[in-house]
C-alpha cells in the first residue's frame, strides 16, 4: 500500500539549495559544475518527491539524492577538476563579523587566513575523508544521518570524521 | 596521531562518547598537556568548517534553473492500475487525434506551400513527426518521465532523420576556437533589463509575433549561414546602441559562460535573430537543435547529440531564448535547425 508524505518542492528547495550546491561545489571543485549539478539534484528531487514516503528525515533522502548523483557525476568525468576559489574578500570579511562581531582586526584577519587554508586542505582530501568531514562539520548532520545518507557503517563514519580532522588539523598546521 | 588517540578527541567534539568514556579521556587531558592542545586544534578545525558553511552563497544562477521547476507541481506518481489503463486510452486518443491532424487537419500542407518555389527558397517541409510524452502515471519509470517544461528540455533526442534538402549540421556543442578575434566584448549596458530585438536576417523577418518589429531590412540574403550570422551580428550592432566599439576583443577568449549576448537560429535559408539578456548560463557556440515551428513561432526545442544535449544548463538556456522567437517564412512543422550563441559586440 503506497503511503505518501505531502512535501511541497517549494520549501525543500528553499531549505536545501544551499546546503547541496555547498555540498556539489566540495565535491566537485569547480564553480560551474558544482552549478549543473545542483540543478540535476534538484531535478531528481522534484522527480522523487511525489513518491517519498517519510521513512527517512527529508534532510537524509535529499543528501542521499546529491550524494549518488555527485558520484555518478565524478565517475563520468572520469577526471578530478581543478578547485575554483569563490567569495570575493569582503564576502569572507563578512562572515567573520558575522560570527565574531568583537573580533579585533587582526585577529580576524588571521581568521579569515585559517579559513581559506582550511579550504585548501579540505580540497586536497580523499573524497570519502572530505565528504564525512564537511556533512558533520559543515552542514552539522549526526552520524546516523550522515551512515544513512553515504550507506556507511556507523563506526566507519566516526573513524573517518577522525581522520579527516586530523589530517585537516595537520595540513593547516594549527 | 593514531587513531586510537584521535578519535575519542574527535568523537568527544560531538559529545558521542559514553560517560565512562568521557571521564577517562578528561582525566587523560589534564595529565597530558599535548593531547589537550590536539584538542585543541581539533575544534579550531571543526569551527572552521563551519564558518566556511556560513561564509558561501548560492548563486543566483541557481534559481533561474531550477524555476521550471518550482513552477510545475507534480502529482504523487503511486501508480493505480486503473491509471495504467487511463493513460492508455489517452496515448491511443492522443495518436489517433495527431494522425488525423497530419492528414486532414490544420497541419496539413495548405495549398499555398505546395506551390512551386523559386529556387533560392526552396520550401521547407514538416517532418511530420512528434513525440508523445508518457503521462505522469505511465508505467514509464518515475526518472525517466517528461514533466511539465521540463518534457521540452530533457526530453530524449527525436531520432535525427533529416529533411532532405537541409544542410548537414556539422558542428555540435560549443565552438572550440575563440571568436576574440572578430568580436569585442559587450559594453554593460542597460543592465537589469531584458532586451529582446527582433529583426530580419536575410530578407526573412523575424521576431516575437507580441513584440514590436525592430529595424530595417538588411542586404540581400547570402548563401551560407556562417554569412547570414554576420550579417545578422552586423545589423544587430548597427541598430542599437548597445555593441558600441570596444577595444580588448581577445578578452573573451576563454570565456565560457554568458547572460546575454546575441542568437542566431537558422532553418534551411529562413533565420532570425535576437538580442538576448538572461540569467542562464549560456556558453557561446554553435549547436544543432530540432524545433517545432506553429504558425511561424518556435514552440518547442531539443537540442540534438552532441555534448550540448547533455548539459543542463545549455539545455534550458536554448529553451529559455529560442522558445518563442517568431521566424517567419517557415510553415508548421517540426525541423532541423542550428542555433548560434556569440557575446554581443561589434566587428572590428
Amino acid at each position: 500500500m503506497w503511503h505518501t508524505v505531502s512535501v511541497d518542492f517549494d520549501q525543500v528547495y528553499e531549505q536545501f539549495k544551499l546546503p547541496v550546491w555547498r555540498l556539489a561545489r566540495r565535491l566537485t571543485r569547480n564553480d560551474e559544475e558544482a552549478l549543473d549539478t545542483t540543478q540535476e539534484i534538484f531535478l531528481r528531487v522534484w522527480r522523487g518527491l511525489p513518491g517519498f514516503r517519510g521513512e527517512a528525515k527529508i534532510s537524509t533522502w535529499v543528501f542521499q539524492i546529491a550524494w549518488n548523483h555527485l558520484r555518478a557525476h565524478r565517475r563520468r568525468m572520469g577526471r578530478n577538476l581543478q578547485f575554483i576559489s569563490e567569495g570575493t574578500d569582503g564576502d569572507r570579511e563578512l562572515a567573520m563579523i558575522a560570527r565574531d562581531p568583537h573580533a579585533d582586526p587582526e585577529r580576524r584577519a588571521a581568521s579569515v587566513e585559517l579559513l581559506d587554508r582550511v579550504e585548501d586542505a579540505l580540497a586536497e582530501l580523499p573524497e570519502h575523508y572530505r565528504v564525512v568531514v564537511w556533512l558533520r562539520d559543515g552542514e552539522e548532520l549526526s552520524y546516523r544521518e550522515i551512515a544513512d545518507t553515504l550507506d556507511l557503517p556507523i563506526g566507519t563514519v566516526r573513524s573517518r570524521l577522525a581522520r579527516a580532522r586530523d589530517a585537516l588539523r595537520r595540513m593547516v598546521e594549527i | 596521531m593514531g587513531d586510537a588517540r584521535v578519535e575519542p578527541l574527535s568523537r568527544f567534539i560531538d559529545g558521542d562518547l559514553d560517560k565512562a568514556e568521557e571521564r577517562d579521556l578528561r582525566a587523560r587531558l589534564e595529565s597530558e598537556p599535548a593531547l589537550a592542545a590536539e584538542l585543541t586544534a581539533l575544534i579550531e578545525v571543526r569551527r572552521s568548517l563551519a564558518a566556511l558553511a556560513t561564509r558561501e552563497r548560492a548563486p543566483a544562477e541557481l534559481d533561474t534553473l531550477v524555476e521550471p521547476l518550482l513552477r510545475g507541481r507534480p502529482e504523487p506518481i503511486a501508480v493505480r492500475p486503473w491509471a495504467r489503463w487511463l493513460a492508455t486510452a489517452a496515448i491511443v486518443i492522443v495518436g489517433l487525434t495527431v494522425i488525423y491532424e497530419v492528414n486532414f487537419g490544420h497541419l496539413a500542407l495548405k495549398v499555398e506551400d505546395k506551390l512551386p518555389r523559386r529556387s533560392s527558397q526552396p520550401v521547407l517541409e514538416p517532418t511530420q513527426r512528434f513525440a508523445l510524452a508518457p503521462l505522469p502515471t505511465s508505467s514509464v519509470p518515475p526518472e525517466k518521465q517528461l514533466i511539465g517544461v521540463g518534457e521540452r528540455l530533457l526530453a530524449s533526442p527525436i531520432p535525427d532523420v533529416e529533411p532532405g534538402h537541409l544542410p548537414a549540421l556539422e558542428v555540435l556543442g560549443p565552438l572550440e576556437e575563440a571568436v576574440g578575434d572578430e568580436l569585442s566584448p559587450p559594453r554593460d549596458t542597460d543592465a537589469g533589463s531584458k532586451s529582446r530585438h527582433e529583426g530580419e536576417v536575410a530578407g526573412v523577418s523575424a521576431g516575437r509575433a507580441d513584440e514590436s518589429r525592430a529595424q530595417a531590412a538588411p542586404p540581400a540574403p547570402p548563401p551560407t549561414s556562417e554569412a547570414k550570422l554576420k550579417e545578422g551580428r552586423a545589423k544587430s550592432n548597427d541598430a542599437s546602441s548597445e555593441g558600441a566599439a570596444i577595444s580588448g576583443s581577445r578578452l573573451w577568449r576563454g570565456q565560457t559562460t554568458i547572460g546575454r549576448g546575441q542568437l542566431f537560429i537558422f532553418i534551411g535559408d529562413n533565420a532570425a535573430w535576437l538580442d538576448f539578456e538572461t540569467t542562464a548560463l549560456c556558453t557561446p557556440g554553435r549547436y544543432a537543435v530540432r524545433v517545432k515551428v506553429r504558425d511561424g513561432v518556435v514552440t518547442e526545442v531539443w537540442p540534438v547529440g552532441g555534448a550540448t544535449a547533455d548539459k543542463t544548463s545549455q539545455r534550458l538556456c536554448a529553451s529559455q531564448l529560442v522558445g518563442g522567437l517568431t521566424i517567419a517564412g517557415v510553415p508548421t512543422g517540426e525541423y532541423a535547425a542550428e542555433v548560434v550563441v556569440e557575446p554581443r559586440g561589434e566587428r572590428k
